[in-house]
């Protein structure tokens, strides 16, 4: 009894776990099935403007996420600096920074060639892509 | 067409071009910045970069800028911004286009390689920071250290009319390397600007001779010449051909980039108009006669070959971030003045280190604290008449605080020590505010 009662603790743990953790999202229509750490880094850093079949990338993210920030290696501030260079040298159009990760994935669905990153529950009809 | 003229066709022109297209995402953003420069010392009597006394403090310091920026079609960009900035004498406020281009991603089979083509007027990408130079809302020092981001030749490094080539490849395990090349040329004001002041110098002089023998007088006359020139105007500057590039090295150490890049211009050329007044004194035993010789000449420097190269590293670790450049220019050309021709040939090397802290680690309203220190180095040497040297040294510290996303404020003190050709020693202290809102 004990033993299912553990077993089941441990699995409601994990439930939380996974559905705490964040993803990067695309639009439902995306090619895209997977990516890697520095090509994600790229695309949400403005590196990168462009998916391989020449499709505009459109950045939307969550304000001052801390996971986001784990994520690009960059604080909210850094983040929101690197993009002000490109957006005042003409060479990025700036992210979409929103309030929520509903927001974000609101966007992302309805947006072909958006990018987001938020809590995996909160994807919504989005599509999740796996970092390699 | 005056310059704003042109822009109040442009500006519209491009924007409903731009709006017309479906789904351009196309976006406006903008920023203002006003600040105020206080200095004291000799070396701001005449504050060269300003061009102004600065030592009673100015409000000549300011930069507005808004651009329009969309992605009409897969693969192409394209945008304007237009920009007014007042420094001292510099910029008044005239608005000009501070960049406006198309860019297009050049499809490749290649995953890792990334090749883009630009055409219009275009940031050059020289050195780390010069692209960003106009905003203030990308650093916390308020001015860039002189030796690398040099505003007499501000007009050069920021931006080129022409073509550029861009190319990123991504090295796997060894980072990645962003290639850039451009050819074109550039306009130049020539009525206001440090660039033709820095053309002009040498031309509002005073020189006398004598007194020595005039024979034709009889014994002991004798003769002193007096000749004033001043500058009047200058009637063209052109730039025949401007080209550059740059090679950064985005290393496998998160933060750690190397970066190296080139300017090179061909016959920069100024025409103008000097006067020039002869006054001829003639002492004999019997009296004094005096005659004045009026002239109005014409002057034509051109520098034949102009280079700048500078590399440096940038490494970011965290909240903390090192940087360091190093600069070297050359340039040779002539200037005849009336009868005369001057060889001219210059050479200055210099740098700078620096490290900017953002305490973003604290909490609340203390995160958006920086804090910025840097110390430079000059050496110039000029080879007009015989060679001689000058040094100037260094160093500034700042502090920026974001207020919001979108409205900082920031001050900077900056102390310098100047040796000029003669030996004789200046030292220049100089205080700047400035604030800057952005959307």
């Amino acid at each position: 009894m004990h033993r299912v009662s553990f077993l089941c603790s441990l699995l409601l743990a994990f439930t939380t776990l996974a559905s705490a953790e964040d993803t990067v999202i695309v639009h439902p229509a995306s090619a895209v099935a997977g990516l890697g750490a520095d090509e994600v880094k790229d695309l949400f850093l403005g590196r990168k403007g462009n998916w391989p079949d020449g499709s505009k990338v459109t950045v939307a993210v969550v304000k001052d996420h801390e996971g986001f920030a784990a994520l690009v290696g960059k604080s909210s501030s850094q983040f929101v600096t690197g993009w002000k260079k490109l957006v005042f040298t003409g060479k990025g159009v700036m992210p979409e920074i929103l309030d929520s990760p509903e927001a974000v994935a609101a966007f992302v669905a309805k947006t072909p060639g958006a990018i987001g990153y938020v809590d995996a529950s909160k994807a919504g009809g989005c599509k999740p892509i796996a970092i390699k | 067409m005056p310059i704003s003229r042109r822009l109040s066709v442009l500006v519209p022109l491009v924007a409903a071009t731009v709006a017309s297209a479906a789904d351009t995402s196309l976006q406006f953003h903008g920023f203002a910045s006003q600040g105020y420069i206080r200095s004291g010392g000799d070396k701001y009597e005449d504050n060269g970069a300003f061009g102004r006394d600065t030592n009673r403090g100015s409000f000549e310091f300011n930069e507005i800028a808004l651009n329009a920026l969309a992605n009409p079609v897969d693969r192409l960009r394209i945008g304007i911004q237009i920009i007014s900035y007042d420094l001292g004498k510099v910029g008044n406020n005239q608005p000009q286009l501070d960049w406006g281009f198309g860019e297009y991603q050049v499809p490749i089979a290649w995953e890792d390689l990334r090749v883009s083509f630009v055409a219009g007027r275009f940031k050059t990408g020289h050195a780390f920071y010069n692209d960003y130079r106009d905003l203030d809302m990308t650093r916390t020092a308020v001015f860039l250290p002189s030796p690398t981001y040099s505003a007499t030749f501000r007009d050069f490094f920021l931006a080129s009319n022409g073509g550029q080539l861009n190319a990123s490849l991504d090295l796997h395990a060894a980072g990645s390397v962003d290639v850039s090349g451009f050819i074109g040329t550039q306009n130049v004001d020539e009525s206001r600007g440090p660039l033709a002041d820095t053309f002009r110098q040498g031309l509002d002089q005073e020189v006398n001779v004598g007194p020595i023998p005039f024979i034709p007088g009889g014994p002991g006359a004798t003769m002193n010449l007096q000749v004033k020139t001043q500058f009047d105007r200058w009637d063209s500057f052109t730039i025949d051909r401007m080209s550059g590039g740059n090679l950064t090295w985005n290393t496998p150490l998160d933060g750690l980039r190397i970066k190296g890049s080139s300017l090179y211009a061909q016959h920069m050329r100024a025409v103008g108009k000097f006067n020039s007044i002869t006054k001829t004194t003639i002492t004999t035993p019997g009296g004094s006669t005096v005659s004045y010789q009026p002239a109005f000449e014409t002057v034509t420097t051109d520098i034949d070959k102009w280079f700048d190269i500078t590399a440096g590293v940038e490494y970011q670790i965290g909240d903390l971030t090192l940087a360091t450049e190093g600069t070297w220019q050359h340039f040779t050309g002539t200037s005849v003045a009336g009868t005369q021709t001057v060889e001219l040939t210059s050479r200055n090397a210099g740098g700078y280190v620096s490290a900017t802290y953002q305490l973003s680690s604290l909490p609340g309203a203390w995160s958006r604290l920086s804090v910025y220190g840097s110390g430079s180095y000059l050496r110039a040497s000029s080879l007009v008449d015989d060679e001689s040297f000058s040094y100037d040294r260094g160093g500034a510290v700042a502090l920026r605080y974001d207020v919001t996303d979108h409205f900082l404020v920031k001050g900077q003190f900056d102390r310098t020590r100047d040796t000029d050709t003669t030996g004789d020693t200046t030292y220049g202290s100089m205080f700047s505010l400035k604030t800057t809102f952005d959307f």
